[in-house]
Parts: C-alpha cells; structure tokens; sequence
C-alpha cells in the first residue's frame, strides 16, 4: 500500500492510528502481542494528560491517583482485546479508572468513619481533606484553589460532581458508572456543591477566589 | 413521605429547584415558577449566582490540566510484558460491562446455576457434587466438581481464568476420575475427585 503524502481532510490523528493499526494487527507476520502493546501506550499516551487528571479529582490527591491509575491501566491492557471499537477507547478506560475508583472507595469505607446525615438521606463521610490540600496541586491560578478545595470533599461526593461536573456525564451516566441510584446521584450532587460552596465562602478556602 | 407535600412558597422548595436547574432536569413550568421567584428573592438570586460562579470555577479545572510526572505512564508501560490478556471465565467476569453491572450478572449467574441443579438433581441426572476452596500463601485456588450419572463431568470454578490451566485440571479430573473408577471398590457412577488449579489474579504482579 503506498502511503498518502497528505492525509484527507477531516482525518484526526487518533483516526489515522487506528487505521494504522488495523494493518498491522492484520499482518500475520507481526508479533501480534507486540502490536496490540504498541497500540494500547499509544491509545493511552493519546490522553494521558485527561486521564491523569481525572483519576486526580477523583481521588483528590497525587499518591492514590497514581495508585488507581496504576490498577486501571494493567486492568484495561489485561481486556484491551475484547474492546471492539477502539474509537471509544477513552470512554472504555475512564469507565475501567471510574470502576476501580468504586473498589477504592469500598476500601476507603473501612478506614473511615461514618455518620447519617438526616438532610442527605445518605450516608457520609465525615469531611476531611484526603491529604493535606495545600499540598496536592501546584498551580497558582484559581483553578488550583478549586481544586485544593475539591479534596476537602469526601470521596463518595466528590466522585459524582467531578463526574458530572468536570466530565460532563449525565445524571444517568454517573449513576450507571457508579453503580448507584438516580436519586442518589442528585442527593450527592446537591450536597456535593453546597459542600463546595461552604469551603470556598466560609471554609477553609475562604478568600481565596472572589466569589459573589 | 411528607416530601411531596412540601409548600412551593418557602425558599428550600425554590432552592432544590435551582438544583434541578443545574442538573438540567427541571421542567418548563418549574423554571418560569423559580424564574418569578428569583425576581423577588434576592437570597435565592444570589444563590443560583454563586452556583453559577462555582461552575465557572469548575471550568477553570478543565481548562488548566494537571501535568503528568515525567515518566508516570512510561513506567507503566514498561510492566505491561508481564500483563497476560485476560481469557476464559475471568475474562467475562471481569469485562467492564459485567463489572458495571456486576450485581444484576451475578444475580442472573446464580438462578441459572440453581435451575440447572434443581433440574439435573430432579431428573437424577446429576448424582452427586462437591465444592472446595482453600487459600495458601496469597494464592487462591478454587474448583467444584459435578459428577453426572453417564460419566461426565462439569467443573464450576470459581476463581478459573487461563483457559489452558482449565483445560489441564479438567485432563486431570478425568484421568484421576478414570483411575479411581478402575480401582477396587470403585464405582464409576459414585464418587467424586477434587483438583485444583492456581489462579493467575493473584499472581499477577503489577508493581
């Protein structure tokens, strides 16, 4: 096959490598464990900065983000040939990191302790930061200060406004991949904002952005 | 069960309707009801606005990524030799459609496993079963084995992955089951063998 000189317009990068790819993963005297390695770093590498980020907020610090991206990145090369259309790749393993983050959050549940919150109708975590906020992120513009007070939030909350939020799942969509109900995801949702709200205007971050 | 017959006058109604507002699930009707609200209640205005600065600020995140450490998925990659694709039992039990749905799945599992039982013991088909898990050294090792009344086996493992290990100890069960039925006393209908095989989950380093 001889090589296009210029792509054909409107062919994206990610498009481009995954027809390569379908080439060689048609070519039987290539390794083929190789090639599908190849392709799944590429894949990965083509979003590594969306998916560090998001395991980020989820987690709401460096050390379990990388720690949970660790566990869905082997799981997700470990069933990378069963994914058929390799055009939702990005969909695929934030799914696989959101699904981790569940198993995170059931361990987590062990080490915390609970209250009931009556307003809610959920159980919460008792708010504390994960780890030390101010040492999470190191940008200076205000983003970081949202992102600072982020962590003040528990996990469970968390979860569900950066999903919402920041990713832009539906409330459908977050109560699929977090395997809770749609009420749930609202009640969390609700309390998650007024939560951020709280530390932003009165807590721990206050006067940090201008707000209102 | 008196939520439903909460006032509409009264700010918490028009609050929890700023909340369907941004979640995008309010009504027509209920956004020009909060609408001629927040004309008349500064409070409420100024918290639909603060929510609205919030979600600018939110933005904000997206807009100005975290960067990667240097060398972070590199790292990763650099493991992924010793990383098997899943295949087999486990490669289904662990697909992310099942793990998202895991509840449903299991449960759908286990009707169909006890129908299956309660129609083979019905009908004498399946004479006897035995189940057995046992854990040594962090490394799990799980096998049931059903004996059918024409010499036949099916093996329900629990924890089973690699299909050649499963292919191996199902040799193994028959050849053991062969041998014993051979054996003095030994009745080819009667009886059961028990085998087991590693589980490659728990084996797998990922560090």
């Amino acid at each position: 096959m001889i090589p296009e000189p210029h792509p054909p317009p409107g062919v994206s990068e990610g498009q481009k490598m995954l027809d390569r790819a379908a080439t060689f993963e048609g070519d039987k005297s290539l390794d083929q464990a190789k090639v599908r390695q190849e392709l799944f770093t590429d894949l990965v590498n083509s979003i590594r900065t969306e998916l560090y980020n998001f395991a980020l907020r989820l987690t709401g610090n460096r050390p379990e983000a990388e720690d949970l991206l660790q566990e869905s990145y082997f799981k997700a090369y470990k069933y990378f040939h069963q994914l058929r259309d390799r055009g939702k790749f990005k969909e695929w393993i934030f799914q696989i990191t959101a699904n981790q983050f569940k198993n995170f959050l059931r361990k987590k549940k062990k080490e915390n302790t609970f209250y009931h919150d009556d307003s809610e109708q959920v159980f919460v975590e008792k708010e504390k930061p994960s780890r030390n906020p101010d040492e999470l992120f190191m940008q200076s513009d205000r983003s970081s200060v949202v992102q600072k007070a982020f962590g003040y939030i528990s996990p469970k909350m968390r979860s569900v406004l950066v999903l919402f939020e920041i990713e832009g799942y539906s409330i459908e969509e977050v109560s699929e991949t977090l395997g809770i109900s749609r009420g749930t995801v609202k009640s969390r949702l609700h309390y998650a904002r007024r939560k951020l709200k709280e530390i932003l205007v009165s807590g721990p971050m206050e006067g940090k952005v201008h707000f209102g | 069960m008196f939520k439903n017959k909460k006032k509409k006058s009264g700010c918490s109604y028009h609050q929890n309707l700023i909340h369907k507002r941004l979640d995008g699930e309010i009504t027509p009707e209920e956004n020009l009801e909060l609408d001629e609200h927040l004309a008349d209640c500064p409070q409420c205005f100024e918290e639909l606005n603060s929510y609205a600065l919030m979600k600018d600020l939110i933005n904000d995140i997206k807009e100005n990524p975290v960067e990667v450490p240097a060398g972070f998925f590199e790292r990763l990659a650099g493991k992924l030799e010793e990383v098997a694709p899943a295949r087999g039992l486990s490669g289904i039990l662990a697909h992310p459609f099942f793990q998202a749905h895991r509840n449903w799945a299991l449960a759908a599992t286990s009707f169909v496993l006890v129908s299956v039982l309660a129609f083979g013991v019905g009908t004498g088909i399946v004479t006897r079963m035995d189940g057995q898990a046992d854990q040594t050294m962090g490394q799990s090792n799980s096998s049931a084995l059903i004996l059918i009344n024409n010499g036949d086996s099916m093996v329900l493992g629990g924890s089973d992955s690699n299909p050649d290990q499963h292919a191996k100890a199902i040799d193994e069960l028959e050849m053991a089951y062969r041998e014993a039925a051979g054996q003095p006393g030994g009745d080819e209908n009667d009886g059961y063998i028990h085998t087991t095989w590693q589980d490659e989950e728990s084996d797998t380093p990922i560090r």
